[in-house]
């Protein structure tokens, strides 16, 4: 079970996309909810079956959908499930398990199905940079497919049903997660976020609704899903993303211009912690791997890319590390083993540092 | 743009909502905390421990001639014969039971669909089985659209045929025909 979940996820993300200087993943995702079927939070565990049956049924005999790998949730262990949160495979919901909680993923098209999260089914493609358009064209597909033949529970007054009222209508929740250390650095950020919401956009943290910030990292999302069409709902989040990453750029070419010395030292302490410390705390990990990332452009570091990075992110987290490491361990020896993977990431595995 | 801070607090503002109140547009601002108050569906999972419908009740009081208290409460006890999903467990939790759960509540819930996402009218695309029965709604606006076009260009002819579809649809005959294909 173990393997067979990182093997399953191994090429998720992959490859490196457009601007990913400042774009770390674009992520569509579509809200269904059956007809005649109670919605996930009130459905009794027949109903909940039910619907896991249709999924399954409908997914092994449709050619369409043969990329599909299934797992079931209630099988994972509590550090699988963390593992696929980590990896941004499912959402901090899921990582909670429960019975009758289905999760299919294809590699290879970038795409996942969650069967009776919040609502019976939940849909997305994530890819790497700046790809809103795919994204949103590929998980279409999956849902025509879907659509054609499960019945949805669909009114012609106020769109897709889903369970919360806040994602009716399109159901689709558009995101991209960008990395803006400039504005941070020149304490612009809170004025540049204060705009977001003002457009109809909202800002989440790293592992999306109510996660904390961390490492510089910001998700952009639409939060209105009724009355605008799929289309112009992700054309606005483009033209908000575009907007931040010029203003990214500029503060960042801004610091480089004005403050070289302050911003080289910041990242190159980094760099010297990363490189050599025993001892290294997620939180820090996250507050060092950001100045590092944006040193990148820079040419500071050539063994490196945005896309190396984001991995490296991904593979310090708590679940990853005791998965590779091959079961549990205490806080303490995580740090340790962080520590240990990021020298050998930035030095080479030889490495006698 | 001047630094906006939040109206209940000092703390920045985050949020910035807009709506009629009394017939005009005012604009509200609000840090995340107190935005989540101010708009349930913003922040669903913090909110278990409020009261939301007293909360609710208290807002709604500065918006005049929307909704009053007592409409809060009789909805309160509103049930769904489907699910079983009370008006009160909804507001709690911000989740609806079963699609049926939209037409039961429909008056209240069309009020937050509102607030939340400033309309109440789906307009973006339909699931693949239902297309090719399309809407009176749409249907008909398609072909005022074209009948338009059609007297612009002159041609009495085609206008005339789209006349007659327009009426076909519109009549109570050709509503309850769709109705029943969909």
């Amino acid at each position: 079970m173990e393997s067979s979940i990182t093997k399953l996820t191994e090429k998720w993300a992959e490859p490196a996309g457009p601007m990913s200087h400042v774009v770390v993943s674009s992520r569509v995702r579509h809200a269904r909810n059956l007809e005649r079927v109670a919605f996930p939070p009130r459905a009794s565990k027949e109903d909940l079956r039910r619907v896991c049956d249709l999924v399954d049924r409908l997914i092994r005999s449709n050619d369409a959908l043969g990329g599909f790998a299934r797992v079931d949730i209630n099988t994972c262990t509590g550090l699988e499930r963390t593992f696929l949160k980590e990896r941004h495979v499912i959402s901090p919901e899921l990582e909670q398990g429960g019975e009758h909680r289905i999760l299919y993923i294809d590699q290879k098209r970038s795409c996942v199905v969650m069967v009776n999260e919040e609502d019976h089914l939940r849909m997305y493609c994530l890819r790497s940079g700046l790809q809103l358009v795919p994204v949103l064209k590929e998980i279409n597909v999956i849902d025509a497919v879907f659509g054609q033949s499960l019945n949805y529970a669909f009114s012609e007054k106020y769109g897709y049903l889903t369970t919360c009222p806040s994602n009716v209508g399109t159901g689709i929740r558009a995101s991209v997660m960008l990395h803006l250390p400039g504005l941070v650095m020149s304490q612009q950020i809170e004025e540049i976020l204060k705009h977001v919401p003002q457009s109809g956009m909202t800002v989440r943290g790293y592992y999306g609704e109510n996660s904390e910030f961390l490492g510089d990292f910001y998700q952009i999302s639409n939060e209105v899903t009724l009355g605008k069409t799929e289309d112009e709902i992700v054309q606005l989040l483009q033209g908000v993303i575009d907007q931040l990453i010029a203003r990214e750029e500029a503060a960042r070419k801004a610091l480089f211009e004005k403050k070289r010395r302050y911003v080289e030292d910041v990242i190159w302490r980094a760099y010297a912690l990363l490189t050599h410390a025993r001892i290294m705390a997620s939180n820090e990990s996250f507050k060092l791997l950001s100045p590092v990332r944006l040193g990148i452009e820079q040419g500071y570091f050539p063994a490196l890319t945005h896309h190396r990075l984001n991995q490296l992110i991904v593979a310090v987290q708590p679940a990853h590390l005791q998965l590779a490491g091959g079961g549990e361990i205490g806080a303490e020896e995580r740090d340790v083993a962080r520590a240990q993977l990021l020298r050998a990431a930035f030095n080479g595995p030889d490495t006698q540092n | 743009m001047s630094f906006q801070k939040c109206q209940k607090c000092d703390r920045p503002a985050t949020h910035k909502f807009t709506r009629i109140v009394g017939g005009e547009a005012a604009d509200f601002y609000f840090c995340q905390e107190h935005a989540a108050e101010f708009s349930p569906l913003q922040q669903k999972s913090g909110l278990n421990q409020m009261n939301l419908t007293q909360l609710l009740a208290g807002l709604l009081k500065s918006e005049q001639g929307q909704k009053t208290d007592s409409d809060e409460a009789t909805a309160a006890d509103l049930r769904c014969q489907t699910c079983g999903l009370s008006f009160r467990q909804y507001r709690q939790t911000m989740l609806l039971g079963c699609s049926d759960c939209y037409s039961t509540f429909d008056k209240h819930l069309r009020h937050d669909l509102r607030r939340y996402h400033g309309t109440v009218r789906h307009c973006g695309k339909q699931p693949v089985a239902k297309v090719g029965k399309v809407s009176d709604h749409r249907q008909l606006e398609a072909l005022k659209k074209r009948l338009a076009l059609a007297i612009q260009d002159e041609d009495f002819e085609l206008a005339a045929q789209l006349r007659d579809q327009i009426r076909e649809v519109s009549s109570p005959a050709g509503k309850s025909r769709n109705a029943a294909t969909d």
